[in-house]
């Protein structure tokens, strides 16, 4: 294939450069998280809603998170501050937008100071935010702060660079000490 | 979740006794390799292990795209779960024989890729893949020639950046691929064109390695 373009590459050897890049597997993580997306989303997480056939009732697997969540907070120094949080009209559990939004949005948005603590909590339970949303753990105009989130994803998905806690001003983060 | 297979996937458990609480027409069994369109039914109809499966056909290939045009595997994970987020909400309306799943994926995919307004940061090194044969050196002059292209690819704009992963690296023909991106078959091969020729610009000076 000649080179149309003088000393630059040929198609050929462009298309041998292109081939050195090869893009990483899906992480197990996500592949977990997926797994668990149409149990979560399929209702949007609300107790009591119907839930497809043969699945755990929302309300069992709402229950079980919230018990798999506090066992985790237990081990990681955050069970002072969780008997203060109760699920309400304004928690992110009434919020179809939260269980919607990109995992990171989310965790910034709950944990705005990026705290280890909760870091690793929300690892624990694989991401899995309707464990955080069955604690209630924040009350807040969460639409709003997420439609900003949204709009400029400044949260620290490149490990803490840009805070991004501007987008999530509005957020009633609870303290974690 | 992998516990019932209605749908029949091959290496799926548990098919024969669930396969009654599905909602499909008995005059249709299951296929020996099941189509998109019917396990994303069957998975909206609870079949756990429909979904896994479909998730298992598209995961790589969709968090592949996002990786191609984003350039760090966190963003392109996130991109890859917020896709597929959105199919468990469409799952119950899906039209069978309408759009093709895949299609439909790779189109949120791309938009979401596009629409995604942060430039993405230089790529770590442990951020490329390790393709781990040779010796030190040749790692060494692998890894340099990877993040070459990588960067070439992070300074394309996004739309001719869409067009080049697409055609190259998911296969796509250009009619497919400007399908995905909204434009005419014309209007394709100009991008596609534009972004090639960006790149071969870009990598002039990986040529001596490349050809050494």
């Amino acid at each position: 294939m000649t080179d149309r373009f003088g000393p630059n590459l040929s198609d050929q050897a462009l298309d041998r450069v292109l081939g050195e890049l090869r893009a990483p597997a899906p992480s197990d993580l996500l592949r977990a998280r997926l797994d668990n997306a149409m149990a979560t989303d399929g209702d949007g997480g609300r107790a009591g809603a119907p839930s497809p056939a043969g699945r755990t009732a929302p309300r069992a697997a709402l229950f079980a998170r919230l018990a798999a969540a506090l066992l985790i907070a237990a081990f990681t120094g955050l069970g002072a501050w969780l008997p203060a949080l109760a699920p309400g009209p304004g928690s992110l559990a009434a919020s179809p937008a939260f269980f919607l939004a990109p995992v990171p949005v989310v965790r910034q948005a709950v944990f705005d100071d990026g705290a280890a603590e909760a870091e690793i909590g929300l690892t624990l339970v694989g991401g899995d935010r309707a464990a955080f949303a069955a604690l209630g753990l924040v009350r807040a105009d969460w639409s709003a702060a997420l439609a900003r989130a949204e709009n400029d994803r400044g949260f620290a998905a490149q490990g803490g660079a840009e805070s991004g806690a501007e987008n999530v001003s509005d957020l009633e983060a609870i303290p974690l000490d | 979740m992998s516990s019932r297979n209605p749908a029949g996937i091959p290496g799926a458990a548990g098919g024969a006794t669930a396969a009654a609480k599905i909602a499909l027409p008995r005059s249709h069994p299951p296929p020996a390799v099941p189509g998109d369109d019917f396990l994303l039914a069957a998975a909206a109809a609870g079949d756990g292990a429909a979904w896994s499966a479909l998730v298992e056909r598209y995961l790589g290939q969709i968090t592949g795209h996002a990786w191609y045009m984003l350039g760090d595997p966190r963003e392109a994970e996130d991109v890859a779960q917020e896709a597929f987020i959105r199919l468990v909400a469409k799952a119950a309306q899906w039209q069978p024989g309408g759009a093709q799943l895949k299609t439909w994926l790779y189109r949120v995919v791309v938009n979401l890729c596009i629409d995604h307004k942060r430039k993405a940061l230089p790529i770590p090194v442990e951020h490329l893949p390790d393709r781990g044969d040779g010796g030190a050196e040749a790692a060494d002059r692998e890894l340099d020639l990877r993040r070459s292209v990588r960067a070439a690819l992070d300074d394309l704009p996004p739309r001719q950046r869409a067009a080049v992963v697409l055609t190259y690296y998911q296969g796509f023909s250009n009619r497919e691929a400007g399908d995905l991106l909204g434009i005419s078959d014309e209007a394709m091969e100009s991008l596609l064109a534009r972004g090639r020729r960006a790149l071969k610009a870009r990598l002039k000076g990986v040529k001596q390695d490349l050809m050494g």
